[in-house]
């Protein structure tokens, strides 16, 4: 079937060179298994070709692409028009970048800035366990892995950070859980160093439990369920 | 039928359906929690401030003929609504973070229910209005269930890493959820309870409420603070500013928690 939708977008955009900001309205026609990458594109391409966005892989494994549709952070390449046509009952939509760093240009934020926290739980094994005497590679059991290996999904796109209801002196749930799943990972032995961030004035004690996180999360990690459990002191 | 009518309802305010459509009902129920912890604070000084007038009983006594018509009955009716959804929501948030109970959504649907039962049935009291019970029996049995419920939490959290405070938060919300919602319904179960001076005073003069009571003040006014500082820390970044805010806060329910204790045990 070859439905086309009539939709308008309304971008928020952002030159930093007058530092000015301001709502632009494009109205495109669009099949309906479209991403919202490729309306960018389409735009880019045919209406206007100053429009910034970020995008990579644009297969939902980098991370890159995450942007705000209608107030859900999301990412662009994942959500066919179709879909998000369904999903907020209407074919006009607010395009806006993620709240969690400064805006450089259009839809485009400051990457480096929101990697800090990221960068500040150090999310790679700290002290690794000692090397398997016989020369093997360390081997996690099937059953260790199963506690944590959703975790490991994340991409760091932001989108829980965008969504969660503690917006300042918090590491954000996609830090706190690169600091779980270190600490789940049986070949970390600094151990308690992961603690001591973990449970820190801008670690698990300024999360909410509003469980926005898991609902927004992209690849669907119930991270508000791996925060409760640091919590509940259950990190097995 | 009933859950799908109420949430075309709430779909109709534009604001909250963009927030449950990009958040979720948990999200909406995070700002919730604050709101009515807020409302219920300023109510808790408002409280106090009124229950000084026990110094004076006879001027007390005239203060309450002023609360004595339909609108103040109404919004002490109202009151219920913060207070049992504060109470439910957050042994909500306790069984999620504590006792991994990860059904949220029944949570949430049951947080609803208990709280809407527990308000018409208030309201069913305050209505008939000449209910009699045993306070020392009332309060015995309520100060026993806070007793357990707080001895639970405190058992499946305190070993945790979490910080102290935060831990003594959840312990002090497991005492006041029959504190609070048994305060409200016994206040409420005759007319007398809670506006005639004679009866509050002969209540309150009793040791053993003396105990229960100072304890309810103290419990009450240390969730408040560290409810306060914690919403004052997701949003206030300077740390000077912070620090200055923590104390003003600490300052202001200090006094108001002293003048609580004090009344208690001078009247």
């Amino acid at each position: 079937m070859s439905q086309e939708y009539d939709l308008t977008l309304k971008v928020s955009r952002y030159n930093p060179d007058i530092r000015r900001s301001w709502i632009q309205v494009y109205r495109l026609k669009a099949g309906r298994i479209l991403r919202f990458v490729d309306l960018f594109q389409k735009i880019n391409d045919e209406q206007d070709s100053t429009l910034a966005w970020r995008s990579s892989c644009e297969h939902g494994q980098c991370g890159t692409c995450g942007i705000r549709i209608n107030g859900k952070p999301l990412l662009s390449c994942e959500l066919l028009v179709e879909d998000a046509v369904r999903l907020f009952k209407t074919q006009t939509f607010t395009v806006e970048p993620l709240t969690v760093a400064p805006v450089t240009r259009d839809l485009v934020i400051d990457m480096e800035k929101a990697y800090e926290q990221v960068h500040f739980v150090k999310p790679y094994i700290i002290q690794p366990a000692p090397e398997h005497p016989e020369g093997d590679e360390y081997r996690i059991s099937p059953r260790e892995l199963e506690a944590y290996v959703e975790a490991t999904r994340c991409i760091n796109c932001f989108c829980c950070v965008a969504a969660c209801v503690t917006q300042k002196n918090y590491l954000g749930p996609n830090a706190v859980l690169a600091n779980i799943v270190r600490l789940m990972d049986p070949r970390e032995m600094a151990k308690q160093e992961r603690m001591d961030i973990l449970y820190s004035e801008q670690g698990t004690p300024r999360c909410r439990t509003a469980r926005a996180c898991s609902f927004v999360c992209p690849k669907e990690i119930d991270i508000a369920h791996f925060i409760a459990s640091a919590k509940e002191g259950n990190l097995k | 039928m009933i859950e799908a009518y109420l949430i075309g309802i709430l779909e109709r305010s534009e604001r909250l359906s963009y927030y449950v459509g990009s958040r979720g009902w948990g999200f909406i129920l995070t700002w919730a929690h604050r709101i009515a912890g807020l409302i219920l604070i300023l109510y808790m000084l408002f409280h106090v401030y009124t229950l000084s007038g026990l110094y004076n009983p006879e001027a007390f006594a005239s203060k309450m003929k002023f609360f004595d018509n339909f609108i103040f009955t109404f919004l002490e009716w109202g009151l219920a609504v913060p207070v049992i959804f504060h109470a439910l929501n957050g042994t909500r948030l306790i069984l999620y973070e504590g006792f991994h109970v990860r059904q949220d959504a029944v949570m949430i649907r049951w947080v609803f229910v208990l709280s809407t039962i527990y308000i018409l049935t208030l309201g069913l009291l305050m209505l008939i209005g000449n209910q009699q019970v045993s306070a020392g029996f009332f309060w015995l049995v309520v100060a026993i269930a806070s007793a357990i419920l707080s001895t639970i939490i405190y058992r499946k959290i305190w070993h945790t890493q979490n910080v102290m405070l935060w831990k003594l938060q959840r312990v002090s919300g497991g005492l006041l959820l029959p504190l609070v919602s048994g305060h409200m319904f016994f206040m409420h179960l005759n007319y007398k309870a809670g506006h005639d001076v004679d009866t509050i005073m002969a209540r309150i003069s009793a040791p053993g409420m003396k105990i229960l009571d100072v304890a309810f003040v103290s419990v009450v006014f240390f969730h408040a603070g560290f409810g306060l500082y914690t919403v004052v820390g997701d949003y206030v970044e300077h740390r000077l500013l912070r620090s200055g805010l923590t104390i003003l806060m600490s300052f202001i329910l200090g006094v108001f928690a002293y003048a609580g204790v004090k009344l208690i045990l001078s009247v």
